[in-house]
């Protein structure tokens, strides 16, 4: 059967994961950790850098270091999300060629599916290293308040990866699909997600047979554990101003070691409660001596610098649960997702707000990866009897006279559906009308988005509410929208198939698709490269550790001499070879190192 | 199965539709180009970047930093010891006065020579300092590019690039002084690469934190130390230590060669492959 992964593609971190016999796991990366940050950069030399690395050098490189680009997926370069991300982002947002954003890293120009995928096929690649196999198809998670476009770009990011996006799914849904794995449950769960860069609250119900339905999810995009962190630079910055007068801000490398100590700290003091933050030669005083940084950080002074991020998130359940007309003691569990649930503060807030301890069943890194694969694996074996539904994640209508938004389609309707109303001309003598077809979840039309219009003709001259026009939606399973309005009367017809639009064209993934197989295939060489130079290496250092006892042993004979000669030619050689990075030439003097390396062994082994 | 739609009875549903161009907000415009809020300029870089690399005079200073930094062949251009990693690293310190006694950070009572290998010393023209004076730095231009190409062409980098990086200065179009730097700063990196291993060797601190307060680094060699974790290769620490990879490779040779690190050999990741 074939292997499917669960990504959770993250504003932050990603994690991928995969069922295997059963088991829902996590696939670590090559570093041995289990979340890999969402990060891409492009050194000065043009290499790219992925995940961890990108991470460590994100400050002293960061006009080409592309951090949360997932704010940015699918977005039109008007969205007003857009136009403040290329107010605060350190890296250059410009517009693409068809009203899309595109982020500018060294010289060339990347759309922002291109940089999601950069992070997706690093994670196929770590499990195609974990499974030893390739891997192609995967479900992808998004926040369930995505819409069809930043969906389809999502999707366009795994096509260029060259991954086969069999299904998008919400993240509340893979969080409570791992937490509800092989249980049978029916109840009403909140997943509370306090991620990296953002935080989601989201009621959902589990229902008989395996059917997950969000019923109000909400949340801050702009609320994570970034600003936790940003919290504790401030204090630091603050505290060693009042120390040395100076100011740590001007410096980015020490920037970076401060943003590097702060996270570092912040996860510390959720298991102990005290922390030493050393950082020295942090920077130069102005008489160019290395000053250090060495505090004492507790976790009552960092839940005193972050309480009201705290109590942010708390409002925001409120907030949900208000809207979703439901009482707190209707919540029958809580999930905790996102690393920054670990810190105990916010779990003590969830417990005070909820009225009950969290759910300690699952990992809150892993859980949507986990929830992901499960889904991926029940899409392949037909012997799981789960039944997963794909749901509309935002209301579908029209704009009807006065700005007002006439649903046709509700939020969470399960697809494929098709739903039809009839309306009337607004005016005396109307003779055209124009159907804007919109998506969300507002009452005024102009606050929703705009997926696409057209404009029926010819209708019979008459009074107002005269004309009767038939419009209906129609959604197939693959999430293709169809609409089309109908003359009653007349039977006059017209139709729009609207498609959710990432921004990029079919020419353009195609061509983004063979630019990523191109990397991938220099990256395998790399990573032959690497083999091959290890083999060498190992041989390497088996003769050199030999060389003095061989030396000892032959080197009084003109043959000896010349074969210790050999010998060191051969290693100088493979070592240039190594620098060069020349892989096919240390291959082949692999064979010339086994024979010396037979050869000491041979001599060492010899009795005397 | 589809849903059966719900159809609502005649005359039970009367919405009113917009009228075509009635009644629709426009879409706001994109901003143009010249309406976009510009970026802020890029931060200068600061002055010690500058005195790494040779290119602006440093502040007065009676310790030199030489490894492949000669003032008799580069003039006027001598690195400021405050901004290089090992103000007292001047074992190979052409540019020490004679009478100056030894400031190493580490308290080495004497400076000791590289050992790479069972070879003995070596011998890195890029690194070593003459045996014999250099001959007095040319008047022109062009004829400074000359000399730092013959330098080059006998394999001593570090002063061709000296020589090169002062030509460039003067001549910012000349193609020819800007292959020369960019020539002798390859082949630096090549050379100084060879001597830690190479990018895939992974560093490793041999001081504890205790120790490495003592040493006298300034907050860039700082910056190489705090990126040296024990798993992150050279190369990894060339990415993420936001200086020239020149720059971070000389001092992570002073690091090695001062016994503040050792450089293992690379190993399998940890993510590697299973089966």
């Amino acid at each position: 059967m074939e292997r499917v992964i669960g990504i959770d593609l993250g504003t932050t971190n990603s994690c991928v994961a995969i069922v295997e016999e059963g088991v829902p796991t996590v696939i670590p990366n090559r570093g041995g950790y289990k979340t890999t940050p969402s990060m891409v950069a492009i050194t000065e030399a043009g290499k790219r850098l992925v995940g961890h690395i990108a991470k460590r050098q994100a400050i002293t490189n960061a006009e080409n270091t592309v951090y949360s680009a997932k704010r940015l997926i699918g977005r039109k370069w008007s969205s007003p999300q857009v136009r403040n991300a290329v107010l605060t982002a350190s890296y250059r947002i410009v517009e693409g060629p068809h009203q899309d954003v595109r982020v500018q890293l060294r010289d060339k120009t990347y759309s922002v599916p291109e940089i999601s995928a950069m992070i997706l096929q690093e994670m196929k690649l770590y499990a195609e290293d974990y499974l030893s196999e390739p891997v192609q198809k995967a479900v992808i998670t998004v926040p369930a308040y995505f819409n069809d476009n930043q969906r389809q770009a999502t999707k366009d990011a795994g096509h260029i990866a060259g991954l086969d996006v069999i299904r998008i799914i919400n993240e509340p849904t893979a969080a409570a699909l791992a937490y509800g794995y092989g249980k049978n449950l029916e109840k009403t769960i909140a997943v509370f997600d306090l991620g990296g860069g953002t935080f989601d609250i989201s009621i959902l119900e589990i229902g008989a047979g395996g059917v997950f339905k969000v019923i109000a999810t909400a949340g801050d995009t702009f609320l994570g554990g970034e600003d936790f962190d940003a919290r504790i630079i401030d204090w630091l910055v603050e505290g060693f101003k009042d120390q040395h007068g100076v100011d740590l801000r001007q410096d980015r490398m020490a920037l970076q070691r401060l943003k590097d100590a702060a996270e570092k700290a912040k996860c510390e003091l959720s298991g102990v409660t005290e922390t030493e933050i050393n950082l020295p030669f942090i920077i130069s005083s102005s008489r160019n001596e290395a000053l250090h940084l060495q505090r004492s950080f507790t976790r009552s002074t960092l839940e005193s610098l972050c309480e009201d991020l705290i109590e942010r998130c708390v409002e925001i359940c409120k907030q949900t649960l208000e809207d979703a007309h439901l009482d707190r003691d209707e919540v029958e569990d809580v999930i905790l997702v996102g690393g920054m649930t670990r810190m105990p503060r916010v779990q003590s807030a969830v417990a005070e707000f909820f009225g009950r301890e969290p759910s300690k069943n699952v990992h809150p890194d892993e859980v949507v990866a986990l929830g992901a694969a499960v889904q991926g694996a029940a899409l392949v074996d037909d012997s799981q009897h789960m039944i997963l539904l794909d749901v509309t994640p935002h209301a579908l209508g029209i704009m009807t006279f006065g700005s007002n938004f006439e649903v046709l389609i509700p939020q969470n309707t399960t697809v494929p559906t098709e739903r039809s109303k009839i309306f009337t001309t607004s005016r005396d003598n109307q003779t055209a009308v124009k159907i804007l077809v919109m998506q969300g979840e507002s009452e005024k039309a102009t606050d929703n988005e705009l997926l696409g219009e057209f404009i029926l003709t010819g209708l019979r001259r008459a009074a107002k509410g005269q004309v009767e026009i038939e419009v209906n939606f129609e959604i197939n399973s693959d999430g293709i929208v169809s609409v089309s309005a109908k003359d009653l009367e007349t039977g006059q017809h017209q139709s729009i198939q609207v498609t959710a639009a990432s921004g990029l064209t079919k020419e353009e993934v195609g061509q983004m698709m063979e630019d990523a197989k191109e990397y991938l295939v220099e990256r395998r060489s790399n990573d032959e490269f690497e083999g091959i130079r290890q083999e060498a290496e190992k041989l390497m250092a088996e003769i050199e550790r030999m060389f003095p006892q061989v030396e000892q042993i032959v080197a009084s004979s003109d043959f000896g001499r010349d074969a210790l000669g050999k010998a060191r030619g051969i290693v100088k050689k493979t070592r240039e070879l190594i620098v060069k990075k020349d892989a096919a030439a240390v291959k082949e003097q692999i064979e010339n190192l086994s024979r010396t390396h037979r050869m000491f062994k041979g001599v060492v082994s010899r009795p005397q | 199965m589809p849903e059966t739609p719900p159809y609502p009875r005649k005359n039970t549903l009367r919405v009113g539709l917009v009228l075509e161009g009635g009644d629709i907000e426009p879409l706001e415009e994109a901003e143009s180009a010249e309406e976009r809020p510009t970026r802020p300029p890029p931060m200068p870089a600061p002055d010690y970047v500058a005195h790494a690399r040779g290119l602006t005079a440093p502040p007065p200073s009676p310790v030199g930093f030489a490894l492949d930094y000669d003032d008799d062949a580069s003039g006027p251009v001598t690195p400021s010891p405050s901004t290089l990693p090992f103000p007292g690293l001047d074992d190979y310190g052409a540019n020490r006065p004679k009478s100056e006694p030894s400031r190493s950070g580490f308290g080495l009572a004497q400076p000791r020579p590289p050992s790479f290998g069972p070879s003995g010393p070596a011998t890195f023209r890029g690194v070593e300092a003459p045996s014999t004076p250099p001959p007095p730095p040319p008047s022109t231009p062009w004829t400074r590019l000359r000399r730092a190409e013959e330098m080059l062409a006998v394999g001593d980098f570090g002063r061709a690039l000296v020589l090169a990086e002062q030509v460039r200065d003067e001549l910012p179009n000349d193609l020819a002084a800007e292959r020369c730097v960019e020539t002798c700063r390859s082949e630096l990196r090549a050379e100084y690469l060879a001597r830690l291993g190479d990018g895939a060797h992974v560093p490793r601190l041999l001081l504890s934190p205790r120790d490495q307060l003592a040493l006298g680094i300034d907050s860039r060699a700082g910056f190489v130390l705090a990126c040296i974790d024990g798993t992150s290769t050279v190369d990894d620490v060339l990415d993420v230590c936001g200086m020239s990879a020149l720059d971070a490779l000389r001092i992570l040779f002073d690091f090695r060669r001062e016994g503040v690190i050792e450089l293992d050999p690379p190993r399998r990741a940890l993510g590697g492959p299973r089966r």
